[in-house]
């Protein structure tokens, strides 16, 4: 399985923390430690400034009539960039494959509106498999027959959290959250940048969710794993990796679970890994569920040389955990 | 191969009768609803006072008013489908979900209703809209067999009528609250085998049919209604030119949309009515759920040598079939 194209989108509207204490929005002393622990630092949101100053997003009906971008645009533009980084018309892709978990519509499914606004007549359907969306989907792929695989498989997470955030309640909801979308072009056939050595994900044994999406979006900081269980996590799967196919340390690109940047860096240094190795989408983007794996790879994607490795950890979302070794050819 | 094990099913228990929608006033009468759409009651999981007093103008209050969410419902029928196989929840090693409505878009409802069973499986929605069946059937044959688990379950659930708009004459007398489960194995052999499937969609007609987030079904009914018939016909003309199909032995389950366009599909490919199974005329459009639930209220009626041809369409614009050999 090779990952011909990788893509991401941003809305360019940027929440700094500065602007959300103009809110009134303060955060305890567990909430700020906890938010040390993302290291998020910034968030970017479809929402204008404005609406959020004047309405606090308490009707989050009305921020899909203000936003700038649905989920939907946003997946499309990053579907668009994976496509010409593949350098493959969307006439080409067998399948398209969507996850999202703020949908404008619960049906049709994400997938059927993405497809459609980039106008192809082709499968789709969604698969939400929560924060581990790519991750998820390069190991499903890799477990499916080769023949009923199409040449290229379109796949597309694609959030606006911020939208669903109340700015005059849940403080640390907007300090977490942003709005993002990510796209990776799968091909069993064709040959591309990244080739999959290796993927292992696994449910984890017990479930907290960590957010919930109804009305407003929930974000619990007591149902994230534990500092040192994330380091854990990822320190098994480098040494899984590592014994297993032999990792270049000093030349690897590190894409670890965006929710935890803060812990990411401290791992790092054990690691051995310099900053310059780590992807860190979420800092200054903001968390966007299932999308920001794929915003971190995206964002790289132009920087992997050959022979490089792309080492992938998922952990912490309360539901999945793994890791995903790609070579880049 | 794979085979079906055993089916669950669980229906909302308020009836809402043409004559109700009737004596809402809203411009439609019992007679034409039946011999429009063929459908003479369906189940929800609204009270009957709430949509007569609020027309459920704000769907966010249908959700707090419910007797059963989505996820209630697909607990009890997957709890009737392990039940029938005589497997626990502990036995299931993946959990796939559709569900056109959910209550909540994060957790996954499959996640929700792992949880709800106490499954430690691996639980990820698997979603498109009426054509579920065949999606979640064509889905787990795109796997080798040696990487599934022994035990899959799969479930469709939607409680629609929590979306409609109950001052529209035509949304009100269509849609039905269900779901339905079954178990698919690619280790054990059970009553139905799985001879093939198929699954795609025309994404560029998304915009046809639609659920709010937040708000209501909505749909182009007569471009639909169009569609569905000229598909379903494709779809069964596709299965009886690859498999040795005889009306007279085998069966054929649609799409639950109503129960006249199934009799144009039935009428135009001579499909005999004893042949013809359908629940659309007393349980309303079940949404994904419709077409499992069919069988699984048939199940103990399918002989061992029949061929079970399940063809079905809905949102996105999508389709599918299956088509499945009974022991």
């Amino acid at each position: 399985m090779y990952i011909v194209g990788a893509g991401a989108a941003y809305p360019d509207i940027e929440l700094t923390d500065e602007f959300l204490q103009s809110l009134g929005l303060q955060l305890t002393e567990y909430e700020r430690s906890v938010l040390s622990r993302l290291g998020i630092q910034s968030r970017h949101t479809t929402l204008p400034q404005d609406y959020i100053v004047s309405t606090k997003n308490v009707d989050v009906l009305q921020a899909r009539t203000q936003a700038k971008l649905s989920p939907t645009e946003l997946g499309v533009q990053a579907a668009q960039q994976a496509l010409s980084r593949a350098g493959i018309t969307i006439e080409q892709v067998g399948l398209v494959i969507a996850d999202s978990a703020t949908p404008y519509q619960t049906c049709p499914a994400e997938a059927h509106r993405i497809a459609g606004a980039l106008g192809v007549k082709v499968a789709s359907y969604d698969i939400v498999g929560g924060s581990g969306a790519i991750p998820l989907y390069i190991e499903m792929l890799s477990t499916w027959k080769p023949e009923r695989i199409p040449e290229y498989v379109l796949c597309v997470s694609t959030n606006t959290p911020s939208q669903q955030v109340s700015f005059s309640s849940s403080s640390l909801s907007a300090y977490v959250f942003g709005d993002a979308a990510s796209a990776v072009v799968l091909s069993p056939r064709h040959p591309g940048k990244l080739r999959v050595v290796d993927s292992y994900l696994r449910k984890q044994s017990s479930y907290k969710p960590v957010v919930s999406v109804d009305h407003h979006i929930s974000f619990s900081p007591e149902h994230l794993l534990p500092q040192e269980e994330v380091v854990t996590l990822i320190e098994q799967g480098f040494k899984r990796l590592s014994e297993k196919f032999g990792l270049s340390m000093g030349e690897l690109v590190f894409i670890g679970p965006q929710l935890f940047c803060g812990d990411l860096s401290a791992c790092a240094t054990r690691l051995g890994l310099s900053s310059s190795q780590l992807a860190l989408d979420t800092a200054n983007k903001g968390y966007a569920l299932g999308a920001s794996t794929g915003t971190a790879l995206a964002s790289r994607w132009d920087h992997i040389g050959v022979g490089q490795q792309v080492v992938v950890i998922h952990a912490g979302d309360g539901l999945w955990s793994g890791n995903i070794l790609l070579a880049s050819e | 191969m794979l085979h079906i094990l055993g089916m669950g099913t669980c229906h909302a228990e308020t009836v809402i009768t043409n004559t109700f929608l009737e004596d809402l006033d809203v411009g439609t009468n019992a007679q034409w609803i039946e011999e429009k759409i063929g459908i003479i009651e369906r189940v929800s999981t609204l009270p009957l006072d709430y949509i007569r007093t609020t027309r459920n103008q704000d769907p966010r209050m249908a959700l707090e008013l419910a007797s059963m969410t989505p996820t209630d419902m697909a607990v009890k029928a997957a709890e009737a489908a392990l039940q029938q196989v005589g497997i626990s929840a502990h036995d299931v090693g993946m959990v796939i979900v559709n569900s056109c409505a959910p209550a909540q878009t994060i957790p996954g409802e499959a996640v929700r209703i792992a949880e709800r069973l106490g499954a430690s499986a691996v639980a990820f929605d698997v979603v498109t809209a009426c054509p579920a069946f065949a999606l979640h059937i064509d889905f787990l044959r795109n796997y080798e067999e040696s990487k599934l688990p022994e035990f899959i379950l799969c479930i469709s659930t939607a409680a629609l009528t929590q979306h409609v708009n109950y001052n529209d004459r035509s949304d009100g007398a269509i849609w039905g609250d269900a779901a339905a489960a079954w178990i698919v194995s690619p280790a054990h052999k059970g009553k139905l085998e799985i001879l093939d499937s198929f699954f795609t969609a025309d994404p560029t007609r998304c915009g046809a049919v639609v659920v709010d987030t937040f708000g209501f079904f909505k749909q182009d009914g007569r471009a639909v209604r169009d569609f569905s018939v000229r598909q379903t016909v494709r779809l069964i003309k596709a299965i009886e030119d690859s498999h040795s199909i005889d009306w007279n032995r085998d069966i054929f389950i649609g799409h639950q949309a109503n129960r006249t366009m199934l009799e144009q599909v039935t009428n135009n490919r001579e499909i005999p009515p004893s042949n013809h199974w359908h629940n659309v005329t007393y349980l309303g459009n079940q949404a994904g759920a419709g077409s499992a639930a069919t069988l699984c209220a048939h199940w103990e009626k399918i002989v061992p040598g029949q061929n079970i041809v399940v063809a079905v369409v809905g949102a996105g614009l999508s389709w599918g079939s299956i088509v499945m050999r009974a022991h």
